[in-house]
């Protein structure tokens, strides 16, 4: 019996009611965001938020109770614990900013569905080879924050006061968006200060785009091995986990030495006749 | 009936279409204009319909020689639904159908096969990327809730109802003036810019994967479909599996080749031996 209960998690129909669920408390936290509902209704939408989350709690304790500690080891799962016991957790005081929180229950969704785990796993993937090109950019942007507080503090400490301000106004600068409408009062009162944003911008726009595509080309060549060693598995073949170029070299070496026996082949034959 | 297939088939027929469809748009364009001379404006109406008899004529022929097997073709199913809005009545409620009739003038993309190759790659690319797109979506919707709690009371005509805050969302995600709407509601919760922040990356990083997704498969795809194009014209069978796969087959082939003509070379040598030994006896 509890071993059949324990077993739930794996079963098809289980993770099909568990995605139905989720969607459904999407729709009802969607409806639960309308000012104008009638309070009945709206305590109708509250016990079925509720009825959810306890079968997600249900979902979560046979998990857990089946895995023991190695539930933990697996990123996913820590994901699934918090997002749930973020909702869990009382809601008053100082903890209020949870009930606005509780929403992110359903970015288990992501987590359900194997295709965009698979997504995020591969962008996930990615990064620590992008994080040489991120560290670049953090320290672009605090050495520009210090910088920009200390040249134009003075002149708009609407924009560059102190440091938090001064990196949200970078950020902005990053995003482009309305950026002339800061610089210019700045050049106004500092002429030279284009020195400072023009490379910034430069710098940053260019080392984003750099970080954004270094994560998008890594994530989709991962997947894409991924699945051709899937093919090759489903075939019965051996897939080698190295590089392209070092398999190609390891082809060339091989047809090289095929047409060497073919040539010695050949001089025998002849020595033969 | 064959005769009405070869006509089909036609390079001139089909070029005379692609002619209807140019002739078609520049008619639709000048009807725009306004002040136009009515005696103008009603053989240019004429000249229209003209153009609609010629697609139905066409369309007509096409369903003649394919049957019901015309409607198993994408391409023929859209044609036929682009001439279709233009025979339905325009009144009433279906007044916004006068307005969508100039759909036709897409036929010009199903009319050249380099832009309906266009095309296919774009849908062949759409299962690989639903997935993003499906994250994308959480992102959306679970985002606007958040926001709707946080500054729903502070700034109700951004994010006062799921639809408002949907549109907002969508504005800060292509970034236009994002900062003026985050300054001014972080005069009321100092905090805002920890939301704006996250969702403009999260969002915009996404799009990125997304619409990269999208060009990088359907060239891939386009590379392919014309590689495989001219690989049957040469008589090359061409392979349906991909880049990955195919190399690791060439490895595998490669390797068990090289070392079965090794084992070969081997047994010859022994033979040619065995051979030199044995003429060496006779004399």
């Amino acid at each position: 019996m509890l071993a059949s209960m324990l077993s739930l998690p794996e079963k098809n129909w289980f993770q099909r009611l568990i995605i139905g669920t989720i969607l459904f408390n999407a729709v009802v936290l969607g409806l639960l965001t309308d000012n104008d509902l009638s309070p009945d209704f709206r305590s109708v939408l509250v016990m079925l938020d509720h009825l959810c989350l306890l079968i997600f709690v249900f979902e979560l304790s046979l998990k857990l109770i089946g895995q023991r500690f190695r539930f933990f080891g697996d990123g996913w799962n820590v994901f699934d614990f918090v997002v749930v016991a973020v909702a869990l957790a009382p809601a008053s005081g100082p903890l209020s900013v949870l009930r606005t929180l509780r929403v992110f229950r359903l970015m288990r969704l992501v987590t359900v569905v194997p295709s965009m785990r698979r997504v995020i796993n591969g962008m996930l993937g990615a990064i620590p080879g992008t994080a040489a090109v991120g560290g670049v950019l953090l320290v672009i942007f605090y050495v520009s924050a210090i910088m920009a507080t200390n040249f134009f503090g003075q002149a708009e400490p609407q924009y560059f006061g102190h440091l938090g301000v001064s990196f949200f106004t970078l950020f902005q600068f990053l995003t482009m968006e309305g950026w002339p409408d800061v610089a210019r009062p700045v050049m106004e009162k500092v002429p030279n200060a284009w020195m400072f944003f023009i490379p910034f911008m430069a710098l940053t726009t260019f080392t984003t785009l750099n970080l954004l595509f270094g994560i998008i080309v890594g994530a989709m060549e991962k997947a894409k091995a991924d699945e051709a060693r899937e093919d090759l598995a489903a075939q019965g073949i051996e897939a080698t986990e190295e590089s392209d170029a070092l398999r190609i070299a390891v082809i060339e070496q091989n047809v090289l030495k095929i047409s060497q026996s073919v040539r010695a082949l050949k001089e025998q034959l002849q020595k033969l006749e | 009936m064959q005769s009405i297939a070869s006509l089909l088939a036609n390079k001139l027929f089909q070029k005379a279409i692609i002619g209807v469809i140019l002739l078609n748009a520049g008619i639709l364009g000048v009807l725009t204009l306004p002040n136009l001379d009515p005696a103008l404006a009603k053989a240019l109406h004429w000249l229209d319909q003209a153009c609609m008899v010629v697609f139905c004529v066409e369309l007509g022929l096409k369903f003649t020689v394919l049957r019901f097997g015309f409607f198993r073709n994408g391409w023929n199913v859209f044609d036929f639904a682009v001439v279709a809005i233009a025979l339905a009545p325009a009144t009433g409620p279906l007044s916004v159908l006068r307005a969508l009739r100039v759909f036709r003038l897409m036929r010009l993309v199903t009319a050249f096969p380099s832009m309906r190759q266009v095309i296919a790659g774009m849908f062949a690319s759409i299962p690989g990327v639903a997935s993003v797109a499906g994250i994308l979506l959480v992102i959306f919707y679970v985002s606007a809730i958040v926001a709707i709690g946080f500054f729903g009371e502070t700034d109700p005509e951004n994010f006062g109802n799921l639809g408002a805050t949907f549109f907002t969302l969508f504005q800060l995600m292509t970034t236009e003036g994002w900062p003026t709407m985050a300054r001014t509601i972080m005069e009321t919760s100092p905090l805002a810019w920890i939301f704006f922040i996250t969702f403009i990356l999260l969002t915009t990083f996404t799009t990125l994967n997304l619409v990269f997704g999208i060009v990088i498969n359907s060239m891939e795809e386009a590379k392919e479909e014309a590689a495989r194009e001219t690989m049957e014209a040469k008589g090359v069978m061409p392979s349906h599996q991909s880049m990955e796969v195919r190399l690791a087959i060439i490895e595998n082939t490669v390797k068990s080749a090289a070392a079965d003509l090794e084992a070969l070379q081997a047994t010859i040598e022994l033979l040619v031996n065995a051979r030199k030994s044995a003429k060496s006896k006779d004399i």
